[in-house]
Formats: C-alpha cells, sequence, structure tokens
C-alpha cells in the first residue's frame, strides 16, 4: 500500500457498497429496490449525506450571460486562429500547409544544380577510370594473345595485309587480326570484344616489316585512342615524303593515357602521355618513339 | 438552419463543423455553456475562474476537432478536456488550502476509517442552519477538497456520470475511479464533520 492509499480517507465496506448502488442508479433512490430496513436506512442515510452537495451555491446562466459567454468563446477562437496565422507568416515553414516563395525555390534549385554538377563529374571520372582499368586488362590479354601465337608460329605475329590502309600510310600496311587467336583458343572472344556491338579495334602497325615476337625489345603499345586511325589526327598528318618520317601535329588535346604491355606480361602506364601541342612522331625503322613501341592495341573509345 | 442543428448529436456537430459548417460548432458551444459552466464553477470554485475554462475548452475542442474519433462520444471527451483545463487553472493559481486526510473521524480504533454513515454523527442540512450559512459552509468543504476529489465528487453526484464514464473522462482505471470516489465521499464527510464541531464549539 502506497503512502498516499495510507492516508486516504475511506468508506466502511457497507456505506462503500451502498454508494456503488447510488451512483449506478444515478443517485435516485428509487432505483435501488429489494433492501432491508437496515439497509433502507444506510441508503436514506447516504442520500440525505451527499444531498448537503446540493446546498453548493449554483447560479444558472442567464440567456443573456450565455449568449455573452458563447461569443467570448467564439471570438476567442478566431483570437487564436489569427494569431496562429500571423506565427505561421513569421515563421515560414512552421506549418504544413506553407509555401514556399520563388526565391526558396530558386535557392533549393541551385543548390541542387551545384551538388549534381559536383556529383556528375566524380560519378564520370570513377566510371572513366574504371572503364580504362578494364580495357587497359583486355589489351593485355589481347597482347599475350598474340605474343603466345607468335611463339607457337616462329615468333612470327599474326600480320595479316591489309591494302585498304595503304593509300593513307603511302606504303604496304599490314594488321594483326584478332579473329584467328579466337578461333585457335589463344584469346576469349568477349575479351576479343567479337561479341558486343562494338568490337575492339585491335589495329595495328602501319609498317611493312614483320615483327618478331621473340625480339627481347618487342612493345606493345595499350591506348584508348589509336593515333592513326583515328580521323582528327589523320586530318593533322603532315608527310615529308612518301616513304619518310611522318610528324603528326596534335592541336586538339587527346585524353590519351597508353599503357605498355611489357614481355613479361606486366602493364606499365605511360604517365603525362596525353598531348598539346607536342610533336609525336610515327615510329619507323629508322626513328622510334613512344617508348619503342612495335604494336599499337586500341579499343574504341567509351564504355 | 440552427434549428435542425439543435436536433443533432454532438458528435454529429462535430463532424459538421470538421466539414467547415461553423454554425454547428456555435450549436455545440451553446448546448454545453450552462452544465459545464457550472460543473467549472466547482471545479475551480470561481465562475469568473469557470466562464475562462470553458472558453479554453472549447479552443481545445477547436484545435483537436480533427483528431476526433466520431464513433466515440463527444461529452466525455470535453469533459476530460474541461477537467484538464481546470487542473491547469489551478495549478497557475495559488493552492487552496486541503482538508487534512490524516485526521481520525472515524470511531476509535478504526484509524482513518470515516464513520459508518449509520452509526455517524452527521447533522441534517436544515438542523438550525440558516440557507446561506450552508451554502457557505458546503462551498467551503467541497472547494477544499483536494482536486482529484473534488472532480470526482462533482462528474458523479452533479454530471450523474456513472463509473464507467468518469473513468473514461478522467482517464483512470475502473477501480481507481470506486475507490477515489469513496475517498472523496469520506473526505467529504470529514470536513464536513470538523467543521461541525469547530462550529459547536465556537457556539458554545
Amino acid at each position: 500500500m502506497t503512502k498516499e492509499q495510507e492516508d486516504m480517507p475511506t468508506l466502511s465496506d457497507a456505506d462503500a457498497n451502498m454508494l456503488d448502488r447510488l451512483v449506478e442508479a444515478e443517485f435516485d433512490p428509487s432505483k435501488i429496490t429489494g433492501l432491508d430496513a437496515a439497509d433502507q436506512a444506510r441508503l436514506d442515510r447516504l442520500v440525505s449525506f451527499m444531498g448537503l452537495l446540493d446546498a453548493y451555491p449554483v447560479e444558472d446562466l442567464s440567456s443573456e450571460d450565455r449568449s455573452t459567454l458563447v461569443n467570448a468563446t467564439l471570438a476567442r477562437i478566431d483570437r487564436a486562429e489569427g494569431e496562429q496565422v500571423d506565427r505561421m507568416r513569421l515563421q515560414p515553414g512552421a506549418g504544413s500547409t506553407s509555401r514556399m516563395g520563388v526565391p526558396e525555390l530558386i535557392a533549393v534549385a541551385a543548390i541542387i544544380i551545384l551538388g549534381l554538377s559536383i556529383i556528375f563529374p566524380m560519378m564520370n571520372a570513377t566510371r572513366e577510370t574504371s572503364t580504362r582499368s578494364v580495357h587497359r586488362n583486355n589489351l593485355a590479354q589481347i597482347g599475350g594473345a598474340f605474343f603466345n601465337n607468335a611463339s607457337d608460329n616462329d615468333g612470327l605475329l599474326a600480320n595479316t595485309n591489309a591494302p585498304e590502309w595503304d593509300d593513307l600510310f603511302g606504303e604496304t600496311t599490314n594488321r594483326l587480326d584478332l579473329q584467328p587467336l579466337v578461333e585457335q583458343d589463344y584469346l576469349k572472344s568477349d575479351v576479343a570484344g567479337l561479341n558486343g556491338e562494338s568490337p575492339w579495334s585491335y589495329q595495328t602497325q602501319p609498317r611493312t616489316h614483320v615483327f618478331l615476337a621473340s625480339q627481347p625489345d618487342t612493345t606493345v603499345l595499350m591506348g584508348n585512342r589509336n593515333p592513326y586511325m583515328t580521323r582528327e589526327v589523320v586530318s593533322q598528318f603532315s608527310f615529308e615524303g612518301e616513304r619518310g618520317n611522318l610528324e603528326i601535329m596534335l592541336i586538339e588535346t587527346h585524353v590519351w593515357s597508353p599503357s605498355l604491355l611489357l614481355s613479361d606480361n606486366s602493364i606499365q602506364d605511360i604517365e603525362g602521355h596525353a598531348y598539346e601541342g607536342d610533336d609525336m612522331r610515327i615510329p619507323n625503322p629508322e626513328c622510334r618513339h613512344l617508348d619503342r613501341a612495335d604494336v599499337f592495341l586500341t579499343h574504341p573509345v567509351g564504355p | 438552419m440552427e434549428c435542425m442543428l439543435d436536433h443533432q448529436s454532438d458528435e454529429a456537430l462535430l463532424g459538421a463543423y470538421r466539414e467547415g459548417d461553423r454554425e454547428a460548432f456555435n450549436v455545440l458551444v451553446e448546448r454545453y455553456s450552462n452544465e459545464l459552466v457550472q460543473f467549472l464553477a466547482k471545479q475551480t470554485g470561481s465562475r469568473a475562474a469557470a466562464e475562462d475554462v470553458f472558453q479554453e475548452t472549447f479552443l481545445q475542442v477547436h484545435n483537436s476537432a480533427s483528431t476526433f474519433d466520431l464513433d466515440r462520444r463527444f461529452k466525455p471527451w470535453l469533459y476530460t478536456i474541461a477537467v484538464n483545463k481546470g487542473r491547469d487553472w489551478h495549478r497557475r493559481n495559488a493552492r487552496r488550502k486541503a482538508v487534512s486526510l490524516s485526521m481520525n473521524v472515524g470511531r476509535d480504533g478504526e484509524g482513518q476509517s470515516f464513520a459508518d454513515l449509520m452509526e455517524g454523527d452527521l447533522p441534517s442540512p436544515s438542523e438550525g442552519m440558516e440557507d446561506r450559512e450552508l451554502q457557505d459552509r458546503v462551498k467551503q468543504i467541497v472547494d477544499g477538497l483536494p482536486a482529484h476529489y473534488r472532480e470526482i465528487l462533482l462528474l458523479s453526484y452533479f454530471q450523474k456520470m456513472s463509473y464507467t464514464q468518469i473513468s473514461e473522462t478522467l482517464e483512470i482505471p475502473l477501480g481507481t475511479v470506486k475507490s477515489r470516489l469513496h475517498s472523496a465521499v469520506a473526505a467529504f464527510g470529514a470536513g464536513w464533520t470538523q467543521d461541525d464541531s469547530g462550529t459547536r464549539e465556537r457556539e458554545e
């Protein structure tokens, strides 16, 4: 029992039971019947006692008082509503029904655009890095397949004559074909890009001599853009002579981050190998630039 | 229009008000103006305070109308709000001197048990007491009761609410309602007895 319960005044059980019955009878003793003399006396006594409460001074509201009270109540509600509207005006956004003005919408739009301008380049950079990594590994497998095939064929790379390019390069042009390597299980077709809608470009070395894979310094240059096959680059070609050195002036910036496939099948990235306004010389027997690359492997630009 | 509204139930009026019928709310306020003010006048002990609390009560009804479950009865909800607003009023104002609950008003050896009414020495209201004097005395005792006793006594005796309705209004268990009303009646009896003794001593 709590302290409060201990301090509570109580009725006797008999009085309490009679009070319960009286409450349920809405204090109308005539609704309580069948009592013996003692209980009837208790009931009468209880009714008389509770009747003392009727002496509590109560003043009925006159018609005029009621009307005044109702009007005052309704006016108070209107006043409270008005104050609430004022508060919402002072605190835009405090209420669920508040609307944003044009300046707020412009500010929100600006924040969203700013966020997107930060996020999109990051996403693009991430995607580009991922794509480049996949392409580089594919090119490495292609290069490895060439050399494996060459080592099984007296060191000769699987060159195929490509006369359609002779006019461009002014010499007999060979190319490296992937199809025979795939057919002979040196290379998976999906890596060669033969299954997709945009197959790899797997060219090229536009020179007439035959590469020997057994050469210790044979190097495969892998990049995401073929400096020979790209139209804008070709348009910049300047020929000094039909069979002389070729110079390519790269006016535009090319995002070209080539890698080298080394003879031990490892890959080495060539840092800073994107050119802007630099001369890039095509390798030939007399002049070998580009880290002595012998084979160029490229893939289509983009994912 | 107003005549038609007069015959609608409390719940229907509140529902109509939620749909935008302000006249329905006016009828509701008018309907309870006399009854609720009288109840609040006893709860607060002041007619002026009662009218103020009445307005606060219906302001709360207005604010919470959208949350009321129209399947429930309006009156217990109204009285719940009124009782709470009355309590707020008491908290804002000076506390009233409560009747001591530790007084021994029963027979010897029965601790704090109120006298059995069969054997009690309660005077009849008409025993040598002027109406005005009786009114003042009852008012003094009722106003001096602890708030939770006064509330339950008013709801039970004056509003004729059943135990179940009181339980719903005060949001307390049914058993608590019974025991609290028993105590409230006992406290009222104790106050009456104490006051009566004092009066007699003064007269002697």
